[in-house]
């Protein structure tokens, strides 16, 4: 990831706009098995005939009335296919136009997800689909206008959204909480306490022997004073075999091995 | 004299069973909490000699050879546990080259 700091952006105004899309365009990428992750850069909006040419522009209607526009280059869908799909099964599919309609499709789904995903992690409120194929005005790119694009490269292609000057004073009275990947299970329980129970045996009797039974009778076990006793934990679910001990005047097992189920 | 051997079928007949409501029943308890008529049934009795609290970490990180002190006293009777009840503790013992349970404490009993 790189960042650059130009003059009419602020650098917290940046790193907002990163924090709140790094996140959503790397789990993006994973659930569209895309290899390689994207990189993502986020600029001043400048004069995009020398970046932005020979692609689309395509534009979103806010909710608030305003329009807002996406870059996708040429070749960013084929980018897309291939790291879907591999090369050689696209060239094995494909017709005399070099794509299928299937891929095609993914591509494209792929491709409006990251949009939708972009804009929802930035809080901005847009219509689902393009309204229009055309580019933005010239007039957001004026340097006043503190307008900045959002490039994610994916491949050696680049998607980029236009984000007007307003996306960041609507955003900067708030501090985004950076948000941590997940974590595993049996991390997150690591601290939860439970209570692990040490089981001599088990003796099964009928009822009226139990009942005859008199303090001072002795009742035996089907347990050898040489054999490994049960360990179990809540639930009663074994958990290892162990021998018992005396530690410190307390009664102690040593683990004898693993029981699995 | 009949010979269970040799059915008679001709007198045989269909029986029909009287369909019953289901009901809990609001009479008298037939057994009056009496264990009289379950003396022959087995029950399964455990013996815990103790635990310990831990978190699932530890739990997690066991390793064999690793001596785990329990929360229970080396001299503290050992708990006989009826489904997850204590109904009686004891001192534990050898008897012959098995562990036993001399009974210390019972509950007492209803009258």
């Amino acid at each position: 990831m790189v960042t650059r700091l130009i003059s009419f952006l602020k650098q917290r105004d940046i790193d907002a706009c990163m924090e709140r899309v790094q996140i959503p365009v790397r789990d993006w990428a994973d659930a569209w098995s895309a290899g390689e992750k994207p990189t993502l850069l986020c600029e001043a909006a400048t004069d995009p005939s020398v970046k932005h040419s020979g692609g689309q522009w395509r534009m979103r209607k806010q909710a608030d009335g305003n329009s807002l526009w996406y870059y996708l280059s040429a070749h960013l869908e084929r980018q897309i296919e291939a790291l879907l799909f591999q090369h050689e099964e696209i060239a094995f599919t494909a017709d005399r136009y070099g794509k299928t309609h299937l891929a095609d499709g993914i591509a494209q789904d792929a491709i409006e997800d990251l949009v939708s995903v972009l804009l929802s992690n930035l809080q901005l409120r847009c219509s689902s689909t393009p309204e229009a194929v055309e580019p933005p005005p010239s007039w957001m790119y004026a340097s006043s206008n503190g307008a900045a694009l959002l490039c994610v490269r994916i491949g050696t292609e680049v998607m980029s959204i236009l984000l007007p000057g307003t996306t960041f004073s609507r955003q900067r009275p708030t501090k985004v909480a950076a948000r941590g990947g997940l974590v595993p299970l049996a991390t997150a329980l690591e601290g939860v306490p439970m209570r692990m129970m040490v089981e001599l045996s088990s003796v099964e009797m009928t009822i009226a022997s139990w009942t005859s039974l008199a303090l001072g009778d002795v009742i035996q076990l089907p347990l050898g004073t040489d054999n490994a006793l049960t360990v179990l934990a809540e639930g009663d679910r074994i958990v290892c075999a162990a021998n018992l001990g005396i530690l410190d005047g307390h009664r102690a097992i040593e683990v004898v091995k693993a029981i699995t189920h | 004299m009949i010979n269970p051997n040799e059915p008679i079928h001709s007198s045989a007949q269909v029986i029909e069973l009287t369909n019953l409501d289901a009901h809990n029943g609001n009479g008298q308890h037939i057994l009056s909490g009496s264990l009289d008529a379950l003396q022959r049934v087995k029950i399964k009795l455990s013996v815990r000699v103790g635990e310990v609290g831990l978190c699932v970490g530890e739990m997690l990180d066991m390793k064999e050879e690793q001596v785990i002190r329990l929360d229970t006293l080396a001299d503290a009777p050992v708990d006989i546990m009826l489904e997850g009840h204590v109904v009686a503790r004891g001192q534990l013992v050898a008897v012959d080259d098995n562990f036993g349970v001399r009974i210390t404490e019972l509950p007492k009993v209803k009258r």
